[in-house]
């Protein structure tokens, strides 16, 4: 129960701070408009501030993140326009969701269930649907407790079947002689958080940067579209080029300009003012991007801005690894079935959305599951029960009743 | 991860195809002793229509349930809303949205009697269907003679004047494809409609509208015009 009233106070204080932050970051945001124009084409200068700023932070070097333009074929500020959108092609998306273990239910498991769709664009027929269930559970050769502390690495283990089953499906599209995109609902640059220096976290980003040279040998268009990014990669790169200027602190590069209000986003809505608009290409600058581009360098990931279309909405931004970057033809299939696919829902991919309801376990779903577990579990003689805590929630959450009537005249 | 589950051939295979028994339209999805929802399948919608006979046809030796299609449900959600706001929706993405996503489209029978060892009974049955008993068109003419011979679970329809159910509507549709179904029988329409009028002597304002429906729905029978007026 939230009582709303309790909160109004500090409701106003939020906003009166979200107002003043913009105040502040306005002037800022001009400043770097007004440097992008400048140094629209000004590719030495940029490659040599990036190289002075990689040396200096050098031992701090992690926290830095920056952006670089991918070629000099498009400048800085470019709005560009989709192509035309290819006759026929095959999108698949997938998305994933998971029940972690809890301590206070009857039984002890987890579940990562991953959604499919493929959808035959140009053709118009009904899209392919299906999901990947999976149970995991103390079989042994684990403790109970161990099992339980384990919750987050059922999360990147979703990460991970995510990219793992959309390529292995991909791949047997590339059977036919179309072009073959497949959508991720997160970055493609992944980094298992929390568990990027134990075994499970390494294993999952192995598979990772493997699963995209999978996507890359069968030639299947691999994508990460990210909806309201916080990347401030370009904003940093801007603020790099003044890394020369007498006095300038290179230090300043590791924290985000003008707080945490101005990212990337809020620069290229200024740009990319139409539809369907895409900025140019960039790569990513940072640390987790040498770890891939070291595994392959085709795995090397690459970004671009891309106005999805949908008015008052913010702009989203699509991750491709490098090959795809390097081949300007590709970037434009991949920038035109992106946004042919936001037009569907008015800017949003429509296959994403779909993947999202079909990976989704609902509370329905979950008390489905628990039922089989129970009934399998008694045949054998177990029987568990939720602890005291969970009961008394269950039954507080459990809502209320209406009666319906009695029906008749 | 379980292995993958092989792709369809073609883009057509969507597990969309009709059911063996052509009469079967889809299955039970909850169940009253007065009545059931049927769910069925985009697929499948052609056949079944507003007032057809339909039992439900269990696969053990339960009673077959045999009833009146009375409403056809199809919902919406925040998905749909979303896609009526884009201007001409593809085809593809209609296609997906009723073959893989609006189902089951939902149907309300009426229940107005039963079976058991081959004899029709004109009342509620012992027990309802279960949840997904196959539920098939009564397109058989010799059960559809047999079950309407006499009227008497036209009673079961007209006990649900005033709810949910459009008696007036369900009776005319009811009656008019009956009516073709047992070959333009016009005596079974006249005994019919009679026993109608005696049903319905209490009811006036139902009695009289139903009649007009009628004379309207079957011009070869005069004198169902003459009660009308």
């Amino acid at each position: 129960m939230l009582e709303l009233e309790k909160l109004s106070d500090e409701v106003e204080k939020m906003a009166r701070g979200a107002y003043e932050l913009r105040q502040e970051s306005g002037e800022l945001l001009d400043d770097l408009l007004q440097k992008l124009e400048a140094h629209a084409t000004a590719w030495s200068k940029i490659d040599a501030c990036l190289r002075t700023a990689v040396r200096d932070l050098d031992p701090k070097l992690k926290w830095y993140r920056s952006a670089r333009p991918l070629d000099a074929r498009e400048p800085l500020n470019a709005a560009i326009d989709p192509k035309p959108v290819p006759a026929q092609a095959n999108l698949i998306a997938s998305d994933g969701s998971q029940i972690l273990p809890s301590r206070h239910g009857a039984y002890l498991y987890s579940v990562i269930n991953i959604g499919i769709i493929i959808y035959y664009h140009g053709r118009g027929c009904a899209p392919f649907q299906t999901t990947y269930p999976v149970i995991d559970y103390p079989n042994g050769d684990k403790e109970a407790d161990d099992f339980v502390d384990d919750a987050a690495i059922v999360n990147i283990r979703r990460d991970l079947a995510e990219i793992e089953t959309l390529v292995a499906r991909a791949q047997e599209l590339t059977e036919e002689d179309l072009p073959v995109l497949a959508l991720l609902d997160q970055r493609l640059l992944y980094w298992p958080v929390g568990s990027g220096s134990n075994d499970e976290g390494r294993r999952v980003l192995l598979g990772w940067q493997q699963a995209m040279q999978r996507a890359r040998d069968c030639g299947c268009l691999l994508a990460g579209y990210i909806d309201r990014p916080g990347k401030r990669s370009v904003i940093t790169m801007l603020q790099t080029l003044d890394i020369h200027k007498v006095g300038f602190e290179p230090d300043s590069l590791l924290r985000p300009a003008g707080g945490s209000a101005l990212t990337d986003v809020q620069l290229f809505r200024h740009i990319l003012k139409e539809p369907g608009q895409r900025s140019k290409v960039f790569v990513d600058i940072s640390q987790q991007n040498e770890q891939f581009s070291a595994y392959d360098a085709d795995n090397e990931v690459c970004f671009f801005y891309l106005n999805p279309g949908a008015a008052g909405r913010q702009l989203a931004r699509v991750d491709i690894p490098m090959w795809v970057a390097q081949d300007p033809a590709l970037v434009d299939l991949v920038h035109s079935l992106v946004h042919n696919q936001c037009q569907i829902m008015g800017g949003y991919p429509y296959v994403l959305t779909r993947a999202d309801e079909l990976a989704v376990v609902g509370a329905r779903d979950r008390e489905s599951l628990e039922m089989m577990i129970a009934t399998a579990m008694e045949r054998y003689g177990f029987y568990g029960s939720v602890t005291s805590k969970q009961s008394g929630k269950n039954v507080a959450r459990a809502g209320r009743t209406r009666h319906t009537g009695v029906h008749g005249r | 991860m379980t292995s993958p589950i092989p792709l369809p051939a073609t883009p057509a295979g969507n597990g969309q195809s009709a059911s063996p028994n052509g009469d079967e339209f889809g299955r039970v999805l909850r169940a009253s002793t007065t009545g059931f929802a049927v769910g069925s399948r985009v697929a499948q919608l052609e056949a079944p229509s507003f007032g057809c006979m339909v039992k439900a046809q269990p696969v053990d030796e339960r009673e077959a349930i045999y009833g009146l299609i009375y409403d056809m449900n199809i919902d919406d959600d925040p998905l749909i809303r979303r896609l009526i706001l884009a201007e001409n929706p593809r085809q593809s993405v209609i296609e997906d949205q009723r073959r893989n996503r609006l189902v089951p489209i939902e149907m309300s029978v009426l229940t107005i009697g039963y079976r058991r060892n081959g004899q029709f009974h004109h009342g509620l049955p012992p027990r309802p269907p279960l949840n997904l008993d196959p539920v098939q068109l009564c397109t058989d003419q010799e059960e559809t003679i047999r079950f309407t011979d006499r009227p008497d679970y036209l009673r079961l329809i007209l006990r649900t004047v005033g709810g949910q159910v459009p008696v007036d509507q369900l009776l005319v549709a009811h009656i008019l494809q009956t009516y073709e179904k047992r070959g333009n029988d016009a005596a079974w329409a006249r005994r019919t409609i009679a026993a109608l009028v005696e049903l319905l002597r209490n009811d006036y304002d139902l009695l009289t509208v139903v009649l007009e429906l009628l004379s309207q729905a079957l011009p070869g029978l005069p004198e169902v015009a003459e009660l009308a007026l």
